[in-house]
């Protein structure tokens, strides 16, 4: 019998995508739902369910007690199957999931820390040391195992926790992009990092057999763009696509200058990626205008001249003018920026040489634009870069 | 002779929508290794892989066998192996395929454009496993990559960045690339050695395609890559999702699309990287939904992980799908446990010596289900 079916998150839920099931397992609709918020949806049988996809990729699933209505909150998530993982109490992390998981179960807590007390961030779970926290000065290099060192350009105060293991840091917000740098014996590790940043965790595990991991997990000041790019990351078209909306309504604020650029830039990404050309109007000129210092919105604004404006002249414009700014922020926006300089003839050419020596080895797969640098030691323990979003559920 | 599918290269369909494959398996390097008689002086140090060939004769005998799309079906399949070797088709016939040097490689491409280039509703498929290398672009090393007595060292590599972008020249609107690259080499020669490649097509701005979809594996270094002499993991991972992983039901069928597969590959891959405890990543994009194959019906991935390490050592895990067992794995096997079922109800039962049992029943869904087990 079909009704309605009645979907509620709870404050404490992030946004995410919600994708209604009938019980032949078709897709019936697929919508973000806010913190708070409720949707409807007209469903074809009562045995309907739901799948929640959460921006660290997991997806539950979930049924209703036979009234079609659901209220999700973090806490009805803690006991499902498939929710985020907490961390085995007794002992560090061994493997890479593991290490993920704990990230997740440590990104929750922080945000009961910060809704509590501000400071400071619980990171001493597994610390092989005791605890430090404070507020650091520009210049202090904090050191975590095997003499890796993080540092932080530009150089700013901000909130510190280091427990020997992990450090965690949260720099005072800008509009201009960070540059973190985790020193690796030879390598160097070098994230580029949004103004709106909330935190950064850099976390040194060894896993495997011999293996080490350096993880690191950013938190920029937008629960939406983190949820976006991570849906982006993951490649979840379908989950992305219900954020469309949203997308719009952060160039929105754009325009009435409550600035945030990377969210902004985040939404731009999504639409280009949707070829949702029809919200994106011209606000991603705004974006490569008032923002200088970010190359991002210069290839977005050159791949919507190639996509949709049909003005190559633009695009080879912007295009090259991204390069001069330096990198972009977003992997997302090194890739289409080294695909659209392949496409311009003999100046991209040299303009794509010039990238390069920019970007050296790049981490691909990484949410943020993240590079390494150096010759590593061709014997002893191999290291593994693991750059994410610190999604907490 | 690379023409894996059909028998007679001359039966090749051009003139209605067709997929046109072109499959490279590269596991032995002449010049690459400790026994290469001309030894490159780029990555020398790096090493023949057993997994590689194996991988890409996966790839083109699922093609053959597997592949359904009532819209574009299956036109031909160019198959390039190294070490070269004769290979048994689906229908018991025998060929000898082509050494995946870069020569063959670039002839075999070329055959392939055309025929891609007939109609604009093919659709294009590129999967090369053998060794690779990052910067701002990728690059895949053909057979007889790093030749000294080539004048320029880096004249048999292609540069598989340029090629995708080329090949917008190509009237196939829909392009799926497969990259299951072995990234093992130094970083050293990466940025010193001005790395470069050839980029067999070349487009313009002028030059669009509706679907240009690039699916990478990313994991690092050669054990994170597959086991010797079985396909990598990236492989498993890609037929795991073609036979109904990666498929979505958006209407009465089961579809595999190009977003249902980026997805799906990034959670098979983390799956098999909790199974082998190994770092095991892909970078798979948001791609738009273009359709790539209608599977019988959807699976489902599932993985069941128990806490502490005790109640994994004891777990004794069945899997039911109405009366029949799918799966048993006794206390003692390896964990955690990972295992494949058909989309729909399911049932799984973990009983343990000393703890509590947990029954899970639940309809089960693409791609992925983990079970974690808390005791």
């Amino acid at each position: 019998m079909s009704g309605t079916m009645r979907i509620r998150f709870a404050p404490d839920m992030p946004v995410a995508a919600v994708e209604v099931l009938s019980p032949d397992l078709e897709t019936v609709k697929q919508l973000a739902i806010r913190p708070g918020g409720e949707e409807q949806v007209q469903v074809p049988s009562e045995r309907s369910f739901i799948r929640v996809h959460l921006p660290s990729g997991r997806i539950v699933t979930l049924r209703h007690d036979g009234n079609l209505t659901y209220e999700i909150s973090r806490s009805a998530l803690e006991g499902r199957r498939g929710r985020p993982r907490t961390s085995t109490p007794n002992r560090p992390p061994i493997n890479i999931q593991e290490v993920r998981g704990y990230h997740s179960f440590r990104s929750e807590a922080k945000q009961v820390s910060v809704a509590t007390t501000g400071v400071p961030l619980p990171v001493e779970l597994f610390g092989t040391e005791g605890p430090s926290t404070g507020t650091i000065a520009p210049g202090f290099n904090p050191v975590l195992p095997d003499a890796i060192r993080a540092e932080w350009q530009p150089e700013v105060r901000g909130q510190l926790s280091l427990d020997g293991r992990e450090l965690a840091f949260a720099p005072i917000v800008q509009d201009r992009p960070y540059a973190l740098r985790v020193f690796v014996g030879a390598i160097r590790l070098v994230v580029s990092l949004p103004g709106k940043l909330d935190a950064a965790y850099v976390r040194v595990d060894e896993v495997g057999e011999g293996g080490r991991l350096v993880s690191v997990r950013i938190a920029t000041t937008s629960n939406e763009a983190d949820t976006v790019g991570a849906y982006l990351a993951r490649g979840d078209y379908y989950a992305a696509e219900t954020m469309a909306s949203w997308a719009d309504e952060a160039a929105e604020m754009l325009m009435d200058k409550m600035q945030n650029p990377y969210a902004a830039t985040v939404g731009a990404y999504l639409l280009l990626r949707l070829e949702r050309f029809d919200l994106m109007r011209n606000w991603a000129h705004n974006l490569a205008k008032w923002f200088p210092f970010l190359s991002d919105g210069c290839v977005i604004w050159a791949w919507q001249n190639i996509r949709q404006r049909n003005n190559p002249e633009a695009a080879r414009q912007y295009l090259l003018e991204a390069v001069t700014r330096g990198l972009p922020v977003h992997t997302e926006g090194l890739r289409l920026l080294s695909e659209g300089l392949r496409l311009i003839g003999q100046p991209g050419v040299q303009a794509l040489a010039d990238l390069n020596q920019l970007s050296g080895r790049v981490v691909w797969n990484s949410p943020f634009t993240a590079r390494l640098e150096g010759t590593p030691s061709t014997t002893g323990i191999t290291t593994t870069f693991d750059v994410d979003y610190m999604t907490a559920i | 002779m690379s023409c894996y599918w059909p028998t007679d290269m001359n039966a090749v369909e051009t003139g209605a929508p067709r997929l046109h494959a072109l499959i490279i398996g590269v596991g032995n390097y002449y010049h690459l290794g400790l026994d290469a008689k001309k030894p490159s002086k780029l990555l020398s140090g790096l090493a023949p892989l057993t997994t590689t060939p194996l991988s890409a004769k996966r790839i083109a005998s699922w093609l053959e066998s597997h592949c359904q799309n009532p819209a574009c079906p299956l036109g031909s399949i160019e198959l390039l192996l190294s070490p070269e070797e004769t290979v048994k088709r689906g229908d018991g016939s025998i060929v000898a395929i082509e050494d995946a040097t870069m020569a063959n490689i670039s002839t075999a491409f070329k055959r392939w454009y055309g025929r891609c280039h007939a109609q604009k509703a093919n659709m294009a498929v590129f999967y090369f496993a053998g060794h690779g290398i990052s910067t701002i672009s990728h690059f895949l090393l053909p057979a007889d990559f790093g030749n000294p007595d080539e004048p320029d060292d880096w004249e048999n590599c292609i540069n598989f960045s340029d090629m995708q972008v080329g090949m917008a020249k190509c009237a196939a609107q829909t392009q799926m690339f497969f990259v299951d690259a072995c990234r093992d080499a130094p970083i050293a020669a990466l940025t010193q050695k001005n790395p470069h490649g050839r980029s067999l097509a070349a487009a313009s701005f002028q030059d669009k395609v509706d679907l240009s979809a690039a699916y990478f594996a990313s994991s690092e270094g050669r054990k994170a890559y597959g086991r010797d002499d079985e396909e990598t993991f990236f492989c498993k991972a890609l037929i795991m999702c073609l036979e109904g992983v990666g498929a979505r039901k958006a209407g009465p069928k089961w579809r595999i699309d190009a977003a249902s597969l980026s997805s799906a590959l990034v959670s098979v891959m983390e799956t098999l990287g909790t199974t082998e405890n190994l770092p095991l990543t892909s970078d798979c994009r948001v791609q738009k939904p273009v359709p790539l194959h209608y599977p019988n019906g959807g699976a489902v991935v599932v993985k069941v992980d128990c806490e502490p390490d005790q109640a994994n050592a004891e777990a004794n895990i069945s899997v039911m799908q109405g009366s029949n067992i799918i799966h048993m794995s006794q206390a003692g096997e390896r964990r955690p446990w990972m295992g494949r079922v058909t989309a729909g109800p399911t049932k799984v039962e973990v009983t343990f010596a000393t703890y509590p049992p947990e029954i899970v029943d639940e309809e089960m869904t693409p791609p992925t289900y983990d079970i974690e087990v808390r005791r």
